[in-house]
């Protein structure tokens, strides 16, 4: 479902180099909250090793998890598409070791290099059109007792 | 038809999940079933309920385990045995997953749901032949952390990184879930191997193995490297009944595990 | 071997003779006799009930019974029924299962008649038939021993066509109008100037030797013309005939073909077809216990892919459309079947169009594909066209 998302897979060398001197690297202990539901979006991050997971606040009741996220995946897309704000809470569920990025210096990029640009935007399209595929077939309940959907 | 059912005595039932268990047998007389190969089946008789095609989840000397699923009358009525009774067995059927054919390769076995017994005595098979085969990938995935089967020997493998190199993913997690959360193929990312030369074992919904051999073949594995495990009606096991035909393939006798080189068109054709 | 196998000519008191001697050897001899108003298979005592001066007119979807002037015996197409009721009986007891009071459980094949058949009067087609469910039922790694057992002891007075129908469509199978491997004995009834006589000839060692003791005549040339000729003749007056082209190609590429929708609008799904057809062998099983509960059976009877429930999986049918059964079953017979077992499941007897109650016709169904088939790949091949010249400069 995500071989096409990978940052090795999904960004061409020049501009995956270009995109890779803004990295930082940063390390987190499990249990820190990366960005919460609602805020700006202003940063993203690229799983090194360890385990992020997505969630969703529910009132009186603990956090959902929606996703866990692993090695060389991609943290994060609200922070590309307006109105940059995250849509999803993120925690580490793990100590997790990933590479940083501004968000708003990586939009500067894009809009003064069209290549470089639309090499992101298609890197991010994937993400989330792999995201939704997923989340489709999570929604059919497979592994229900019988399979999916209803006899004809 | 062919061959009456031999007696088994049922010498352990353990139950798995909330509708699976896993059932231990032996033979109840001096007569025994030949022995199984990962990915063969059995057609296990419930005495005057009747006989359903059931994969074997153990091989031991003499003893067979089955998980079994209670989704119908005759798989409610295996799930309800309790140790000391017997069942009628007849076997073995079918292909297995011809691990043979996989010496030197990295192995990727990737499971969804039930699944995964199929794929256990597989999985045992290449764990006793370290040497002949390059890294191990189990890939697991389940609706809820109590859906998942051999819970506690999954637990130890992922957590002792190895082998196999062994990651779970739920669709829906519970507090306390020590594994992934998502489809089964996301957790590809995470697995060791070289496409060129690995051999992936697939076995679940049959939505789930289209996702998961169309995902590989993206990755670089050749389509006859993707064996799949699938599943029709089945009455006789012997090739007779027409019920388990699917296209050119009776599944009974060329399958159930066969090529995604050859599952791939006849999975693609509505109502096949 | 074959040149020196008997050939002789049979006079109707020959024919009983034949009859009265398989019987005297202890055979039940089955063959066609008119009853409820059709040609049946049927235990015969003499020769004599064999269906002498009845044909049979068939179209899709219909069939009658009209009498012949020349009393001919096997001047009829065939019926309803084939020689697989016999061989592969309808409903068959496969095994006993008994528990005892401390829960063991013993299971024992059930008991069997063993008959010994001798079929008279079984056409080219039915031989192809019986050689198809040969290699179904007892020529793979497991055998269904009821069946083979069966057929192991059963004798082949072969037919061969002199009156076909209007629709039978053996000579595009392959699989007549004459007879040339597979029976003990084969028959070429004649009825002209010369008399009512039957030119047999044996193929096997049984046949050989059972004509042996049956009061016959040496074969003339002229009756081995005559019968010769006739069988040619009835090659040219087939009343349908497949598209000659490869079926079971032709199928393999018709899976998504808008025909299984015109004939799914007319198909009654009833399974007729696979019920009258010589080569259908599909069947289920029934789980049956007694009051006790201490004893159970387990039965097969014949199945048909037509069913609902044949594709059952998990909680619904795996085929639930007509048109996908359709698809099945058509192309099962003619393609699939390849893969499976070797050969065509078709021998072309025709029965699946007359017994059909809303006349489908396999090889109109056929010939549509065909041509819906070429009509894509003549559209393919105008694109093809069509694109190469716009890329010309």
């Amino acid at each position: 479902m995500t071989s096409a998302t990978t940052l090795t897979a999904a960004l061409p060398a020049e501009h995956r180099a270009r995109l890779m001197r803004h990295a930082r690297e940063v390390s987190f202990p499990a249990g820190t909250r990366l960005f919460e539901e609602g805020r700006r979006a202003d940063r993203f991050w690229i799983v090194r090793t360890g385990t992020v997971v997505l969630d969703v606040h529910v009132p009186g009741r603990r956090a959902a998890v929606i996703e866990s996220l692993g090695h060389g995946e991609l943290v994060g897309w609200s922070w590309h598409i307006p109105p940059y704000v995250w849509h999803l809470g993120a925690e580490a569920m793990s100590q997790v070791r990933a590479w940083e990025f501004d968000a708003e210096a990586v939009r500067e990029m894009c809009a003064r290099d069209p290549g470089f640009g639309r090499a992101i935007a298609v890197w991010v399209g994937h993400v989330v059109a792999d995201r939704l595929r997923a989340a489709r077939i999570r929604l059919l309940d497979l592994y229900g007792p019988y399979g999916s959907g209803s006899p004809p | 038809m062919t061959d009456v059912p031999l007696p088994y005595r049922v010498t352990r039932v353990r139950p798995e999940t909330a509708d699976t268990v896993s059932v231990t047998l032996a033979p109840a007389g001096a007569a025994a079933v030949a022995p199984f190969v990962p990915g063969q089946f059995a057609m296990v008789y419930a005495f005057g309920v009747g006989e359903i095609p059931v994969s074997v989840s153990r091989i031991g000397h003499r003893e067979l385990v089955h998980t079994i699923r209670a989704v119908g009358a005759v798989s409610a009525a295996l799930c309800a045995l309790r140790p000391g009774e017997q069942v009628g067995l007849r076997g073995p059927f079918g292909t297995g997953w011809s691990l043979g054919r996989a010496i030197g390769q990295d192995l990727l076995v990737m499971a969804g749901g039930i699944g995964l017994a199929p794929l256990r005595p597989l999985v045992a098979a290449a764990l006793a032949a370290p040497h002949a085969y390059g890294r191990l990938n189990l890939l697991v995935g389940a609706r809820t952390p109590d859906d998942l089967l051999y819970a506690g020997r999954l637990r130890a493998w992922t957590a002792a990184h190895g082998p196999p190199r062994c990651a779970v993913a739920v669709d829906r997690p519970s507090p306390g879930w020590w594994g992934r959360v998502g489809v089964v193929t996301t957790l590809l990312n995470g697995a060791r191997f070289t496409p060129r030369n690995t051999t992936a074992f697939v076995c679940g919904p049959e939505v789930m193995i289209r996702a998961a051999a169309r995902e590989l073949v993206h990755r670089g594995l050749a389509p006859h490297r993707i064996r799949v495990s699938l599943e029709r009606n089945m009455r006789c096991a012997t090739g007779h009944c027409g019920h388990c035909q699917l296209g050119g393939v009776l599944l009974c006798r060329d399958g159930p595990v066969i090529g995604w080189n050859r599952a791939e068109g006849l999975l693609s054709v509505r109502e096949m | 071997m074959s040149e020196r196998r008997t050939t002789a000519v049979l006079d109707r008191t020959g024919l009983d003779a034949l009859v009265q001697v398989l019987r005297a050897r202890g055979r039940t001899v089955i063959g066609p006799t008119v009853r409820d108003g059709a040609v049946v298979l049927a235990d015969l005592a003499t020769a004599e009930e064999l269906p002498f001066g009845w044909g049979t007119e068939v179209e899709a979807g219909r069939y009658r019974l009209v009498p012949r002037a020349d009393g001919a015996a096997f001047a009829h197409t065939t019926g309803p029924q084939s020689w697989k009721a016999f061989l592969h009986p309808e409903r068959e007891k496969v095994w006993d299962a008994d528990r005892t009071a401390d829960g063991r459980l013993s299971v024992a094949e059930a008991p069997r008649a063993r008959p010994s058949y001798a079929f008279l009067g079984v056409r080219p087609c039915d031989l192809r038939a019986v050689a198809i469910q040969d290699r179904v039922l007892a020529g793979g790694r497991y055998q269904d021993r009821g069946y083979r057992e069966r057929r192991a002891g059963a004798f082949l007075i072969a037919a061969e066509c002199t009156e076909p129908g209007a629709t039978c469509f053996c000579v595009s199978m392959g699989s007549g109008p004459g007879a040339d491997a597979g029976f003990d004995l084969a028959l070429t009834e004649l009825v002209d100037e010369t008399g009512h006589r039957f030119h047999v000839r044996a193929g096997s060692d049984a046949g050989d030797e059972l004509l042996a003791e049956v009061p016959h005549r040496p074969a003339e040339p002229e009756t081995q013309a005559a019968a010769r000729d006739a069988v040619d003749a009835a090659r040219e007056r087939m009343g349908r005939a497949m598209p000659p082209v490869d079926l079971r190609t032709l199928l393999g590429d018709s899976l998504e073909a808008d025909r299984w929708d015109d004939v799914a609008a007319r198909c009654l799904t009833c399974g007729n077809c696979t019920m009258v057809c010589p080569t259908c062998f599909c069947t289920t099983t029934e789980e049956i216990t007694d009051l006790t509960g201490d004893h159970a059976e387990r039965w097969q009877r014949w199945d048909s892919c037509f069913d609902l429930d044949f594709s059952y999986l998990h909680g619904g049918p795996v085929r639930a459309s007509a048109r996908s059964r359709y698809r099945q079953w058509l192309t099962h017979k003619l393609s699939t079947w390849y893969e499976q077992f070797g050969s065509s499941g078709c021998v072309g007897c025709g029965r699946c169009i007359t017994w059909c109650p809303v006349g489908i016709d396999i090889t109109e169904e056929a010939s549509a594909l065909h041509d819906e088939l070429a009509a894509r790949l003549r559209r393919h091949d105008q694109e093809g066209e069509n694109g190469r010249k716009e890329s010309e400069p």
